[in-house]
């Protein structure tokens, strides 16, 4: 019986204040006593004080010393820089890493950034990471925070054991990643729970529990009406808080989001998608209690704040038995309050740890995933526990059982395994109505209870498998792999080593995909993943397929620019050969102090880019590393920082509409250029635009404002600026076309009632300039926003009259109300002005 | 409290640093083989020093029982984390080893010449001393365990306590069958 509790339960608007929300995610916590009300103080990077709002993270020039058989460097490096993409692209989170090249740990630098280092690591240990230098705590209005100024990521140096382009290596360096972001270890089977119950694949690297962590520390504007949350707090039956306790919000079909109590047992587990939710709480698992899995919290002294004993885990509300635990609804925007526990303690915990296996095929996979359209002999997984033997003298240990919460899946049978009778076999009947997606097992000894989230992932086709990969030549002469395999579908993304390749077509057991740019003679491990978070190496472990390059003249580049003082911006032209520059290129010099602001690809051999150096830069020379698909360029000693020159007018790349303030200027847009050390009137600042004086409105200090031509072409632009007789240097600047405007709103829910909108109508914008006319513009791609909250479009479609688009959006259940509520419509960085809206509550 | 109030009390604790580690369970024989030394010693000295843009602990051991490797009276092993220059760097899963205590260490000396503790927490056994008076080995808890990923079967699990005279034995009977 499942009691509705939700009904029972309050609801509170969310505060936008997310200081309290900083709640007890696994982040590396700090406490301004070890008496209540307790806020957390969360370690992490102060996007705001980054150029770019983004984190860089530079690779040690000093690179491993050995590597397994068919990997290679721009393998290793493509990996690297897959992994920083995934976390630049949590949904919910502003988080953005930029790549900085190869460092020298030498080389001084002032601006944080994450170091991925090689390093000689002791046999048994395959990774570390974390902060290793912060800045004193700082406040802001997201609430006290304690800033990162450096983390590292330590890598083997002897990589001969562990390729880079193996599952466990990506994984162990994207959650290594997330430590010096600043996230901990969880215990809901996410990228950053321990490998231990680790339950994501290359295809699926990110659960909600990783999403949540890591969009708490760095929201989107958006997160937070987004997602809910819920609150409460646990105690002792003997009275007192439970501290440390990790309480979870489960979806039965889906992930689970985690946090854990303060001191006082209080709680509040925020960054959950709307739904239904079983919440249970549970003790960390006895390695996690002391310093070998979590940091503790610490106090203002410093001193750690210890964890509660041991106690029965316990699902909501008051009951060991999950059969009878009620479920809590999640809404966006809002709190769930009261959702509280009393807790039993006990001696210790014995079932913990669960790490589960599958067959697939030959090979072991972990995490365990069955597929319930393939021969039911292989509806099973293997199951061992950190905390005890689940096996006894050959069967199942006396007294515990195994079910799955919530349906979709039952337990038919538990039995040791016969090739060794230490893991326990678990077989699975399906009910057939239910989807694919992850299952959560519970497990029962005595009065025990462990709940194992995604323990089992249902599938319903086999992994994807390569059987060949060869190159040929298409009717154009351009270069693709051909490859053959099973269950190889249009949904499969194909990996180079760490790059995806581009998908050319896909028939019956074929695919062809355009292989992305590497070195000559490079040999690329191809790797297969699969929609469902399956991967080839399912199959097939570490014996991947080869895709083996032509061999090609090496590439060189030469710069127009070696020294720039430090505090300037200037735009670089980069001329190669040989090179094959694209959207995807990346360069560094090799400091974070050293900043590519926006890159501009003209041609496979050549590319602007505009680079800023920090304020306090030291007088250091930094090398290039110029990075395109699996091939990267390194050009050493590339840029001599010099001191700052007081005298120099140094102008900033990203100009700000006078009218508006947003960062996008048009044809005949007032613009406003920021930057320092200009004086003197407008008549004696002289503004050009691709060489072209232009008429210049004000100067003051810091701030030029000029007149954009109205005949100017959209695009890039270089523009100068000469003050006090000295020039600027150029920077690259963008001219977009003019910005959407809202020229009409009908609200069809409201009918001709002629009554003021309200949450849940149906409205549709008529918009002129979204976009270029015959554009199809694809709704996910449209932003509006109502208020301060934004609103994805339902849908975006084209009017008759050429230009003018129509956008439909449900208006949103927290949006302000008002007379005038003003709604504004986005497409990329262009946004229009505002259209007014009345809005009743 | 004012925010303002807590803000400076907390300036304090900026020195305090945090980070993990993920490791990979060795079984005994595996640690056995993979050890360049394994000593039975009691620790004398502790101090920090960075390396780079890491921080170091480094213990000085007295050695009493060599079980592997070269013949010496003391042995220098390396830990990161530690406090050196007012900043405190500290890797969750690194042992941490007590002044005046006795241990068994699986050791390994990399080509940089520094002797770190092999699998960090799993290549330190306590020694300590049970109701009877014998000398019980334990090693505390790690949280990492694999199956090989090639032949599906599991990597051996190993007890968490044992007499010291027994992992003397298992040991012994490891270098053996590696010699062999």
């Amino acid at each position: 019986m499942r009691i509705a509790a939700s009904r029972m339960l309050t609801s509170s608007a969310l505060a936008l204040w997310l200081a309290t929300s900083a709640s007890g995610y696994y982040h590396f916590v700090h406490y301004a006593s070890r008496s209540g009300p307790f806020v957390a103080i969360p370690e992490k990077f102060d996007l705001s004080a980054l150029p770019n709002r983004a984190v860089p993270y530079l690779i040690s020039e000093r690179g491993p010393d050995q590597l397994a058989p068919n990997d290679s460097m721009p393998g290793l490096v493509s990996q690297i820089r897959l992994a920083a993409s995934v976390w630049s692209q949590v949904p919910g989170s502003d988080l953005r890493l930029v790549f900085g090249g190869f460092f020298s740990p030498d080389t001084p630098r002032s601006t944080p950034a994450i170091e991925i280092l090689f390093d000689e690591l002791p046999p048994g240990v395959l990774a570390m990471g974390g902060p290793v230098a912060r800045a004193e705590i700082t406040s802001a209005n997201s609430g006290a925070f304690v800033p990162i100024q450096r983390s590292v990521v330590i890598l083997r140096r002897d990589l001969t054991d562990r390729p880079s382009y193996s599952d466990g290596f990506f994984l162990t360096l994207l959650h290594e990643m997330g430590h010096a972001l600043g996230l901990q270890h969880t215990a809901t089977s996410s990228l950053m729970s321990t490998d231990v119950t680790r339950a994501v694949t290359r295809g699926r690297p990110l659960t909600a529990d990783d999403i949540a962590g890591i969009s708490l520390l760095y929201p989107a504007r958006d997160f937070a009406s987004r997602t809910g949350s819920i609150s409460g707090q646990v105690w002792m039956t003997t009275g007192e808080g439970a501290a440390l306790a990790s309480v979870v919000a489960i979806n039965p079909g889906g992930h689970a989001v985690s946090a854990l109590t303060h001191p006082d047992g209080t709680y509040r587990i925020d960054g959950l998608p709307p739904g239904q939710y079983f919440v249970y709480v549970h003790p960390l698992p006895p390695p996690e209690l002391g310093p070998y899995g979590t940091v503790l919290p610490v106090d203002a002294a410093g001193a750690p704040i210890p964890a509660s004993d041991p106690f029965d885990a316990l699902f909501f509300p008051g009951t060991r038995n999950p059969q009878f635990a009620g479920t809590i609804t999640v809404t966006a925007g809002r709190v769930t309050e009261g959702v509280n526990f009393r807790v039993q303690r006990r001696a210790a915990t014995y079932v913990y740890g669960v790490t589960t296996y599958s067959f697939p095929g030959n090979v072991a996979v972990k995490p365990a995933f069955v597929n319930v359209n393939g021969p039911t002999s292989r509806w099973f997984l293997l199951a061992v526990s950190q905390g005890m033997a689940l096996t006894s003298g050959g069967a199942p240990l006396p007294g515990l059982s195994v079910s799955v919460l919530g349906g979709g899946a039952a337990v038919s049978e538990l039995r040791a395994y016969g090739p060794d009778p230490r893991y326990l076999q678990v077989g699975f009947t399906f009910n057939p109505l239910a989807g694919p997606g992850p299952r959560h097992l519970v497990f029962t000894y005595n009065n025990e209870t462990y709940l194992l989230p995604a323990g089992l992932n249902v599938v319903n086709r086999q992994p994807p498998f390569i059987s060949t990969v060869t190159s040929q030549v298409d009717a154009s002469g351009n270069r693709v792999a051909v490859l053959t395999g099973t269950n190889l579908t249009a949904d499969t993304q194909i990996y180079f080593d760490g790059v995806p390749a581009r998908v050319r077509s896909v028939e019956e057991g074929t695919m062809v995909v355009v292989p992305p740019p590497a070195p000559g003679g490079h040999r690329a491990n191809v790797l297969a993943v699969a929609a469902d978070g399956q991967t080839s190496a399912f199959l097939q472990g570490r014996s991947l397929p080869v895709y083996e390059y032509e061999p090609a003249d090496p590439p060189a580049v030469s710069l127009s620019l070696n020294a720039l003082p430090a505090g300037a911006e200037a735009m670089v032209e980069i001329t190669g050969v040989n090179t094959s520059f694209n959207e995807t290129t990346q360069l560094g010099f090799g400091s974070s102090d050293v900043t590519v602001r926006r890159v501009w690809v003209l041609s496979p051999t050549r590319m602007l880019a505009n680079v800023a150096v920090a304020p306090n830069a030291s007088s250091v020379l930094t090398g290039l590393t110029l990075a395109t698909g699996l091939r990267y360029i390194t050009q050493p000693f590339a840029l001599q920082i010099q001191p700052a020159n007081p005298r120099l007018p140094v102008i900033s790349s990203q100009l700000r509409d006078a009218a508006t303030g947003l960062a996008s200027v048009y044809p005949g847009a007032l613009a406003v250029v920021s930057g320092s050390n200009f004086s003197g009137s407008p008549s004696s600042v002289v503004v050009t635009l691709n060489d072209q004086p232009v008429p210049v409105q004000s100067v003051t200090g810091n701030q030029i404002v000029f007149q954009v031509p109205a005949s100017q072409p959209t695009g890039p632009a270089i523009l100068r600026v000469q003050s006090g007789g000295e020039w600027s240097f150029p920077v690259v600047v963008q001219i977009d076309p003019p910005p959407p405007v809202i020229t009409a709103l009908v609200n069809a829910s409201a009918g001709n009632t002629g009554r003021a909108a309200r949450p849940g109508d149906l409205i549709t914008l008529t918009v002129r300039g979204l976009a270029e006319p015959g554009t199809v513009v694809a709704p996910g791609s449209v932003k509006v926003t109502v208020g301060s909250i934004e609103h994805q479009a339902l849908s975006v479609f084209a009017a008759t009259e050429p230009g003018v688009y129509f956008v439909v959006f449900a208006l949103g259940s927290n949006v302000p109300s008002g007379p005038q509520v003003p709604v504004t419509v986005s497409l990329d960085q262009r946004v229009s002005l505002p259209f007014y809206l009345p809005i009743q509550p | 409290m004012h925010v303002r109030s807590l803000l400076a009390l907390l300036a304090l604790t900026v020195p305090w640093i945090a980070a993990a580690t993920t490791l990979e369970r060795l079984s005994l024989d595996e640690m056995t083989a993979k050890a360049t030394a394994i000593v039975r010693g009691r620790v004398t000295a502790s101090w920090c020093a960075p390396r780079g843009s890491l921080i170091y602990t480094h213990y000085r051991i007295q050695v009493s029982e060599r079980w592997k490797g070269p013949a010496a009276n003391e042995v220098e092993v390396v830990v990161p984390g530690g406090s050196a220059n007012g900043v405190r760097q500290s890797f969750a899963g690194t042992p941490k080893l007590t002044e005046g205590a006795e241990y068994v260490l699986f050791l390994w000396t990399g080509s940089s010449g520094l002797t770190h503790i092999l699998g960090f927490t799993q290549g330190v056994f306590d020694l300590k001393r049970d109701a009877s008076g014998a000398v019980i080995a334990v090693r505390a808890a790690t949280s990492e365990t694999l199956l090989d990923p090639t032949s599906g079967r599991p990597v051996n699990e190993e007890p968490l306590r044992l007499k010291l005279d027994e992992l003397s034995h298992r040991v012994r009977m490891a270098l053996a069958a590696g010699r062999r």
